[in-house]
């Protein structure tokens, strides 16, 4: 089996998000690493969002459940993992569904996730804003009864998958542009400061109380318990 | 001294697989069992595919026909994982294989029918339908992998010593894609919407 490098040191970082192919900006980012973190110390779903540059001529749904298996995210039998995998040269992604979860999150849900909430927004280059709306979109559905996202700011109604007022949007909008700026300013090459600016957050957190008290090993942080997966959920594309 | 050591690595090589063959052979049951449910899975599905399609295209008689005696053909071989032959679990990947078939051609017929296409029911079947040929793609993954370790297990030293001895299994044949399930494979075009 070849994963890309990259692919292949992600969950030695012990946190919910790696993003190799550069789709988050950094608060995005850091948002939902913090949220995923929070819903899984709650006895949530634990979501892991890997985004690729390549898939390295295999097809999503391989590279996706062989990551599934290798990441094992899920307590043992309670089995509440998904990973949600994004392969930028292929336009291609997936929703893998852990055995725990497939009764809310059907097969038939992870497609409507990925059609009706992430590519509208892939396909006019909202890509995190899109990967933000899927993933509390996946954590919402996959438990519908427990409420979460207490305190996080959705920006879709994910049952109409309409906006109930425009003047969130125009603020959120506001702020990407001010975003994008800032990071073009700040680094000739956007993508470089996206890794150096994580590297550097690594170090940080890692030793950083935010992350421990997991129930984690030595990665410490976000690690999967020996959760399985059989092939359940969706794939789609842009 | 020197039957002591003899005994004890005699022992010892004996003791290897002792516990590990016999898991083996579950895990080959478990896992066998575990296909026989997704395509069980996709069996329930189809009756629903055809009578939408139908709605659509009922003069494809043929396909249609076509895919209801292949999946009343599929059903009908049932295989118990504890006690299957290798014959059976052949019978059974064959009749399921022409069932693949069926289905591809059905859905690929779908194609020249843009109301079919877009009607919601007939696209959330499809979705299901993704989502079980893909639990049925894992589900043969691991069982030829399980296979696969069991074969070593039974065939390799020092654990094929204890088999010899103790067990007595035989090397099981890999699960082995139908030849019309192959030639599916290899030509399904991808299907754009």
């Amino acid at each position: 089996m070849v994963l890309s490098s990259e692919a292949e040191e992600f969950y030695f970082s012990g946190k919910p998000v790696f993003d190799a192919a550069g789709f988050l900006d950094q608060s995005t980012e850091d948002e939902l690493n913090q949220t995923l973190y929070q819903v899984w110390q709650k006895g949530g779903p634990q979501l892991m969002i890997i985004t690729l540059a390549d898939l390295s001529g295999r097809t999503i749904e391989e590279v996706s459940i062989d990551l599934a298996d290798k990441v094992k995210l899920g307590k043992h039998r309670e089995d509440k993992g998904v990973l949600l995998v994004v392969a930028k040269a292929e336009k291609k992604m997936r929703i893998e569904v852990g055995d725990g979860l497939e009764g809310n999150l059907t097969d038939l849900t992870s497609k409507r996730i990925i059609d009706y909430i992430i590519v509208p927004q892939f396909r006019q280059g909202q890509f995190s804003s899109g990967i933000r709306d899927g993933a509390l979109a996946i954590i919402q559905k996959a438990e519908p009864d427990k409420n979460y996202l207490e305190g996080v700011k959705l920006n879709q109604n994910i049952n109409s998958f309409s906006l109930s007022s425009h003047f969130p949007i125009i603020i959120f909008l506001i702020w990407l542009i001010v975003m994008l700026v800032i990071s073009r300013w700040a680094a000739k090459d956007p993508n470089r400061a996206y890794y150096a600016g994580r590297r550097g957050r690594y170090s940080s957190y890692g030793s950083g109380s935010d992350w421990m008290g997991g129930g984690g090993g030595s990665s410490g942080g976000y690690s999967g318990g020996g959760g399985s997966f059989s092939g359940g959920g969706a794939s789609g594309g842009w | 001294m020197k039957l002591v050591s003899f005994l004890l690595v005699a022992f010892f090589l004996v003791g290897c697989g002792v516990q590990s063959i016999p898991k083996a052979k579950n895990q080959v049951e478990a896992d066998l069992a575990e296909i026989t449910n997704q395509y069980k899975r996709r069996a329930d599905l189809i009756p629903n595919i055809v009578q939408t399609v139908k709605g659509y295209a009922s003069h494809e008689k043929e396909t249609l026909e076509g895919v209801v005696s292949a999946r009343s053909k599929a059903t009908s071989i049932s295989i118990d994982p504890s006690k299957a032959t290798p014959e059976q679990i052949e019978a059974y990947a064959k009749s399921q294989g022409e069932l693949s078939s069926a289905l591809g051609k059905l859905l690929s017929i779908s194609e020249n029918y843009p109301q079919l296409k877009a009607d919601q029911n007939f696209r959330d079947l499809q979705a299901q339908l993704e989502g079980t040929e893909n639990r049925i793609t894992v589900a043969r993954k691991r069982y030829i992998d399980t296979i696969r370790d069991f074969n070593n297990l039974v065939t390799v030293f020092p654990t094929s010593i204890t088999n010899n001895f103790m067990f007595k299994y035989a090397k099981m044949p890999q699960w082995d894609v139908s030849e019309t399930e192959k030639a599916q494979i290899e030509k399904t075009p991808e299907v754009k919407f």
